[in-house]
C-alpha cells in the first residue's frame, strides 16, 4: 500500500545538484510514500536525482519516504562526515542501517585459521567499530568470517570463527550492538554460506551480540527456498538484505517474487532494517526512478 | 458448446502442459476439454491406458508416466537389481509412446538408501544406457526428473542439478535428458535462472510449483514465475513447461491464472 504523502518538488530540497542533473527541468513531483518497512537505500543509489552530495542524497531518500539508510564503508570516513551524517538522519528520524566492520582480513583466509594475528585485527576492528556506531547511531554491524583454510577441518575453522566472534560478542554486547552474521555467494572461498550454518554459530556464540544477516539475494544464490530458510532461522535473523537474483538488481528484475517475501517478514512482525544493497537495472535518473517504482510495487503487500 | 471465442488466446513462446494428478478429482476427459480452452496442449503424467482419451481430444502427453509397481520414485535405477526390471519396462512402452505419437517417457533415480552419489550415477547409467538404443530409434526421450528431497521425497537420490548433469554426461546421448522441475530445485537449491541458463542444453522439460507449499505459482509464493519463463524461452526452448502445483483454490480456475502468468 503506498499512502500519498507530502509532495515535494527538487527546488525544496535546496539541492543545486538536483537541478543540475536534469538541466533545464525541474525535478517532476515526488511523492513520499509511506513504505510499510523499513527499506534502507544506500550512498550513490539516487546520486542523478539527489546530486552527488552525502546530506543532499539523505534528504532525497527522506523525501521519497525512505525511513532508514545503510552505508558500507562508514568505518572508512573521516569521523566530521560520519557526524555529519549521523545529525542529518536524526533530524531526519532516520533509522542508521549495517556498516561493515572490517579490518581488511574479510575477503581472505582469516578467522577460519585461529591464528592469534586474525583474532587480534578483528578485536582491534570491533573496538573500533564501537565508536563509529556510536557516532553515527548505529545498532547493527556486518560481520564477514573471510575465507575457508582449506588446510584444517572444517569443524576446526567453524570452532575458530566462534572464539573469534564471542570475543567480538563480549565487546559489543555492553553497548548494545549487534554484531550480524553475513553468509555471503560471492565466491567459493567465502566460508559462512548458508543459513542454518549461521544459526548455527550463532547458536554457539550464544549472544545478543550476535545475529544473521539475511542476505535475500545471497541466500537465493546459495540455498534458495527462501521463507522455509527464513523461518527456521528467525530467531537469530536481525537484518534483512535485498536484490533479486540474477543481477542483484533492484526487486521485480529477477526471479524473486520480491511481494511475497516482504509480506512474509512484515507478518513476522520485523521492523528492522532492510538493507538495499543491490545495484540499479537501469542508468541514470530514469534508472533510480524505476528503483523507486520498483520498491512501491513489491511493498503494495498489504 | 465453444464458439472459437471461448478460447484463450495466447502468445505461444511457451508450450503449456498440465500435469494430470494435480486435478485427480476431474475426469481426464473433462480436463483435456477445460484445458485446451486455456490454450494448454499437453497433459503431462498419463499412462497409455489414458491416452485414447487424449487422443480424442488431439492432446500431447509432454510426459508419459509408465511405471507399475514396484517401481517408481522411490525404487528406480540407482540399483543394478532394478536394471533387469526396468529394461523390459522401457523396452515394451518406449515403442507404444512413439506410435501414440509421444516424445517423452519419465524415469528416476530411486532412493539412495546410503548409497553414494557417484556410485548412484554410476549404476543409473549403467541401466540406462541398453535402453537409449531403442529411444533413439523411436526418437523419444527418457527424461529423468529432479526432485526434492527435504519435503515431497526425502532420500532421493536425482535431488541436485548436478547429479542429473553428471548423469547425462556420463550417459552421453542426445535422448537422455533432464526435467528440471522449478518448485523441487527452488526447495534444494534455488538459483533458478542461473541454473537453467547453464544447463539447459540437458532440459526437455519443466515443471513447476509454488515455493512454499507446492500450490498456486502465483504472488502467494516466494518465485517470480514470469522471468523465470522468459530465462526459458530465452534458451531457445521449445518443450514443454507443465503446470504441477496442488490448486488451493478452484482448481481450473486457478489452472488459467498460472497458464497466463507464465504466457509471457
Amino acid at each position: 500500500m503506498v499512502a500519498a504523502g507530502s509532495a515535494v518538488t527538487a527546488s525544496s530540497f535546496g539541492a543545486p545538484a538536483v537541478i543540475s542533473a536534469l538541466p533545464g527541468k525541474k525535478y517532476k513531483l515526488i511523492e513520499k510514500n509511506n513504505f510499510n518497512l523499513h527499506y534502507a537505500p544506500h550512498f550513490g543509489m539516487f546520486e542523478n536525482l539527489a546530486g552527488k552530495d552525502l546530506i543532499d542524497q539523505i534528504k532525497f531518500m527522506a523525501d521519497v519516504g525512505f525511513t532508514a539508510m545503510e552505508d558500507n564503508g562508514m568505518m572508512r570516513r573521516p569521523v566530521d562526515v560520519q557526524e555529519k551524517i549521523a545529525n542529518e538522519m536524526s533530524r531526519l528520524n532516520m533509522k542508521m542501517g549495517v556498516f561493515v566492520v572490517d579490518g581488511g582480513d574479510n575477503w581472505k583466509v582469516s578467522l577460519t585459521t585461529g591464528k592469534q594475528e586474525f583474532k587480534e585485527t578483528f578485536i582491534n576492528t570491533c573496538l573500533k567499530a564501537v565508536q563509529v556506531a556510536g557516532r553515527c547511531n548505529a545498532t547493527w554491524m556486518t560481520v564477514v568470517p573471510g575465507y575457508f583454510d582449506r588446510t584444517k577441518d572444517l569443524s576446526y575453522q567453524t570452532s575458530n570463527v566462534i572464539t573469534a566472534l564471542r570475543a567480538g560478542a563480549d565487546i559489543f554486547e555492553p553497548h548494545n550492538l549487534v554484531m550480524v552474521l553475513e553468509p555471503l555467494s560471492d565466491n567459493p572461498d567465502l566460508f559462512l554460506r548458508y543459513s542454518a550454518q549461521s544459526f548455527m554459530i550463532c547458536k554457539a556464540v550464544n549472544s545478543p551480540s550476535c545475529k544473521i544477516l539475511f542476505d535475500i539475494y545471497h541466500m537465493q544464490r546459495n540455498e534458495g527456498d527462501l521463507i522455509k530458510n527464513m523461518e527456521s532461522s528467525w530467531n537469530e535473523i536481525a537484518y534483512i538484505q535485498i536484490g533479486d537474483n540474477p543481477g542483484r538488481k533492484e526487486p521485480t528484475t529477477g526471479e524473486i517474487n520480491y511481494g511475497n517475501v516482504f509480506k512474509y517478514i512484515y507478518d513476522k512482525g520485523f521492523r528492522g532494517i532492510l538493507g538495499m544493497e543491490h545495484g540499479l537495472s537501469k542508468s541514470g535518473a530514469e534508472g533510480e526512478q524505476a528503483l523507486i517504482d520498483a520498491y512501491k510495487k513489491v511493498d503494495a503487500f498489504i | 458448446m465453444s464458439s472459437k471465442d471461448d478460447f484463450l488466446s495466447l502468445k505461444g513462446r511457451i508450450n503449456h502442459s498440465v500435469c494430470r494428478w494435480c486435478y485427480d478429482q476431474i475426469p481426464l476427459d473433462q480436463l483435456c476439454t477445460a484445458a485446451k480452452k486455456m490454450g494448454i496442449k499437453s497433459i503431462d503424467l498419463v499412462e497409455p491406458k489414458d491416452f485414447e482419451v487424449l487422443h480424442k481430444h488431439h492432446m500431447d502427453c509432454g510426459m508419459v508416466y509408465g511405471l507399475s509397481n514396484p517401481y517408481g520414485i522411490e525404487k528406480c535405477f540407482n540399483r543394478e537389481s532394478h536394471h533387469k526390471d526396468l529394461i523390459d519396462i522401457y523396452e515394451e512402452l518406449i515403442p507404444i509412446v512413439a506410435n501414440a505419437g509421444f516424445r517423452q517417457v519419465i524415469c528416476f533415480s530411486g532412493n539412495s538408501g546410503g548409497q553414494p552419489d557417484r556410485e548412484g550415477v554410476d549404476i543409473c547409467a549403467a541401466g540406462i544406457r541398453p535402453i537409449m538404443k531403442t529411444a533413439e530409434k523411436h526418437s523419444v526421450n527418457l527424461v529423468i526428473e529432479l526432485l526434492n528431497s527435504k519435503v515431497d521425497h526425502p532420500d532421493y537420490q536425482c535431488d541436485h542439478t548436478d547429479w542429473a548433469v553428471s548423469l547425462c554426461k556420463k550417459i552421453n546421448h542426445p535422448n537422455f535428458k533432464i526435467l528440471y522441475d522449478i518448485y523441487h530445485m527452488q526447495i534444494m537449491e534455488g538459483d533458478i535462472i542461473t541454473t537453467i541458463k547453464y544447463n539447459y542444453h540437458y532440459i526437455s522439460h519443466y515443471h513447476t510449483g509454488g515455493v512454499p507449499g507446492r500450490n498456486e505459482i502465483d504472488e502467494t509464493q516466494e518465485l517470480y514465475y514470469p522471468a523465470i519463463m522468459k530465462a526459458i524461452v530465452d534458451t531457445g526452448f521449445n518443450g514443454f513447461v507443465a503446470q504441477e502445483f496442488i490448486p488451493k483454490n478452484n482448481p481450473l480456475e486457478s489452472l488459467q491464472k498460472a497458464i497466463l502468468l507464465c504466457d509471457i
